[in-house]
């Protein structure tokens, strides 16, 4: 009852669109994994309409809802069965014997020998058959078009599941001559629900940050330069960029594409009183224009608004001497304003402020998954499954012997029937010459 | 006319010219059963193929990557290879040759609109440095070739059907035209799943995520399933004729808007494409 109810035609096609529905859902309401909350108000407040909706169905989040694990769910179930019965059907058919109904005949005076002999010539394989009938097919794997095709959907659906529900990822940012200690926090982390802690078991050490540019000021490459220290002070040096990973320890480490310039600022105020902070800045876009963040450091009662070149010359992106320009501000008001280059003085507000010093920094991703290569493993079997359907459709010819001398042929073809029909008859006439 | 650029866009004009010249041949020939014309449409074509090709190897060797980053390179490859699709397959489907007074001025089309978009060569940045990338790109201007073929068929179904014009009479019959439609709508799904899996496997050695519902991710899914849907309803639900040409019809706008309108309207890590 179960089985019929999920390999129903309706079912099947109402669980398709129904997975189409979350997609598009996905797609049109922003998506508490992708977006920020601000961004998810922001678009709640412009669609008050639908805002009770999306709280109550959790429409914010769909991947995560029980409405989508049972669709999911439903849907991973109807497909087993379905594999399961085209391989079944599959099997039968690749192995069947006797002739089919309702397909086109033709008479032949021939020996056994020439016959076998044209249709192997004609690219047709002697397949089972019976003690009269013989059976030919032309691509026989044609049949398992669609087993494949489900079987495939099937593990990697299963596998995106183990990935999603293991999965461990973690970015970090470092600075040169910054080392990132296992048990550290992470600047961006994610890991599934079975994924536990991710923690590094070894320290990882940033040596050198090395962007290259095209003449455009476009990015052409960054490479970093990393240390790799095991809990015994044992180390490995390598070299990451992007496109070329590595792994080690059973993690994949990426480079990560968002890099830029650290500046080292001291305040110090004119009562006396003072601190050191790091201002992390991501590259501009040109040389001739500027990247903008604003910060506010703990326990500092103002917002600073950094603006900086790759270089005070403005002429190359990768200039020895970037320049760092800050603004103070008091809620909209502006206290003060300095531009500095590293070694340089100047005056915000009631501070000082000491650019000290200036490093590169480059952000790494760490992961550790399982699953992958069943994903992967799936969409091949997906793509084998689709090509043997619509690229290969079999064709069947059953010999069987009327007289001596005398057979039968008999040919049918049970996709796109249409397109083939010549084929048979470019095969009589051979019997014909 | 040293520059690279202008050489490239003098060439692509030449390019329009002889497509142009190659879709009135076959028109005359299609329509008013010319088969002279039609010939000539062919020879003419496979001319402007051979300068199209040495245009688009001298954009690639001067820009230093394939054509996959501005709208004329892309646009123009996605009229070569549609052209040289179509010309395959008609070695193993001679019965689509009809689909060519669709297939010819699609493609001269596409090369005129990249011609009216800017044509500086962009450099290429690193995370689009992969043999994954050529994969992804050239399996989904493959998918959109097949794609415009099924179009081609729907349209003559929806055309054959509907009008009683006299030259409607040289488009083929009803059945073969659906059956071509299906068939061709069944490459596309493939091919189209090949250029996913390709990115996905690009997206996983780049980023270390294989699918990251990026909006031309999502859209590109949301295209596959819609096929799948289309070819599940034919299979099983024994959807043909001219309802499954109009479902064809949407599916293809989906299509489109996936290639051609997503990289514009959305911000994403395939941003770098098609602006």
């Amino acid at each position: 009852m179960i089985k019929r109810f999920l390999l129903s035609r309706k079912t099947v096609i109402t669980l398709i669109v129904l997975l189409l529905l979350f997609v598009l859902i996905s797609y049109i309401i922003p998506q508490r994994f992708n977006s920020s909350n601000l961004e998810i108000n922001r678009w709640l407040s412009e669609h008050p309409y639908l805002s009770p909706a999306v709280e109550r169905l959790g429409l914010d989040h769909v991947y995560t809802t029980p409405w989508f694990a049972g669709v999911l769910a439903l849907f991973l179930l109807s497909l087993f069965f379905s594999s399961y019965e085209q391989v079944r059907m599959a099997l039968k058919k690749t192995f069947q014997t006797g002739v089919a109904s309702g397909v086109l005949s033709h008479e032949v005076r021939n020996n056994e020998k020439n016959i076998n002999s044209i249709l192997v010539g004609s690219g047709y394989r002697r397949i089972r058959g019976n003690r009269s009938i013989k059976r030919f097919v032309k691509h026989p794997w044609g049949y398992w078009g669609g087993a494949l095709f489900h079987l495939g959907l099937s593990i990697s659906i299963l596998a995106s599941l183990v990935v999603v529900l293991t999965e461990k990822r973690g970015l970090v940012y470092l600075v040169e001559g910054e080392a990132f200690q296992p048990g550290k926090r992470w600047d961006l982390v994610s890991t599934g629900l079975l994924g536990g802690e991710l923690k590094l078991p070894f320290t990882v050490l940033m040596k050198r940050v090395k962007p290259e540019f095209w003449d455009t000021d476009d990015l052409k490459q960054v490479t970093t330069e990393i240390r790799l220290i095991g809990d015994n002070g044992a180390f490995t040096d390598a070299s990451i960029a992007i496109n070329n990973t590595m792994n080690y320890k059973g993690f994949k480490i990426y480079q990560g594409k968002v890099f830029g310039h650290a500046f080292f600022v001291e305040f110090q105020e004119e009562g006396g009183g003072g601190f050191k902070t790091m201002l992390l800045m991501k590259i501009p876009p040109k040389r001739n224009m500027p990247s903008y963040e604003d910060f506010s450091p703990p326990d500092f009662p103002y917002v600073v608004q950094a603006k900086y070149f790759t270089d005070v010359s403005r002429a190359v992106m990768d200039g020895p001497n970037p320049e760092l320009t800050l603004r103070l501000l008091k809620g909209r008001e502006i206290l003060g304003k300095t531009t500095l280059t590293v070694g340089q003085e100047g005056t915000l507000g009631n501070y000082r402020i000491r650019l000290f010093d200036v490093r590169r920094w480059a952000s790494i991703i760490f992961v550790k998954s399982n699953g992958m290569s069943g994903v992967f493993l799936g969409f091949f079997v997906i793509i084998l499954g689709g090509i043997f359907y619509y690229f290969t459709p079999p064709r069947e010819i059953y010999v069987k012997p009327v007289e001596d001398g005398i057979f039968v042929l008999t040919w049918r073809c049970s996709r796109f029937r249409d397109e083939y029909v010549e084929e048979f008859d470019m095969i009589k006439e051979r019997f014909e010459i | 006319m040293k520059d690279p650029v202008t050489i490239d866009v003098a060439i692509h004009w030449v390019v329009v010219l002889i497509y142009i010249t190659a879709t009135l041949f076959n028109t005359i020939g299609v329509i008013f059963k010319r088969e002279v014309f039609e010939k000539r449409s062919y020879v003419t074509l496979m001319a402007g193929m051979f300068v199209h090709g040495v245009v688009i190897i001298y954009r690639w060797v001067v820009s230093g990557h394939g054509p996959y980053m501005v709208k004329h390179e892309v646009l123009s490859s996605y009229a070569w290879v549609l052209l040289f699709l179509f010309l395959i397959f008609t070695k193993y489907f001679p019965r689509i040759k009809i689909s060519s007074v669709v297939v010819f001025p699609s493609a001269f089309l596409m090369v005129a609109l990249g011609q009216f978009t800017n044509p500086a060569i962009k450099k290429i940045p690193p995370s689009l440095r992969s043999i994954w990338l050529v994969l992804h790109v050239l399996f989904y201007k493959i998918a959109m070739g097949t794609l415009v073929i099924a179009f081609a068929f729907s349209l003559f179904y929806i055309l054959k059907k509907r009008s009683s014009a006299r030259w409607t009479e040289r488009l083929p019959e009803l059945g073969v035209s659906d059956v071509y439609a299906y068939r061709f709508t069944g490459f596309g799904f493939i091919f189209w799943a090949i250029a996913m899996l390709a990115g996905s496997i690009w997206a996983y050695q780049s980023w270390g995520r294989f699918w990251g519902w990026d909006p031309v991710e999502t859209w590109s899914l949301l295209t596959w399933v819609f096929f799948g849907i289309y070819l599940h309803l034919r299979r099983f639900f024994a959807w043909k004729g001219e309802r499954a040409a109009y479902l064809y019809t949407i599916g293809f706008i989906l299509a489109i808007v996936s290639i051609f309108f997503t990289p514009l309207i959305e911000a994403s890590i395939h941003s770098a494409y098609f602006r």
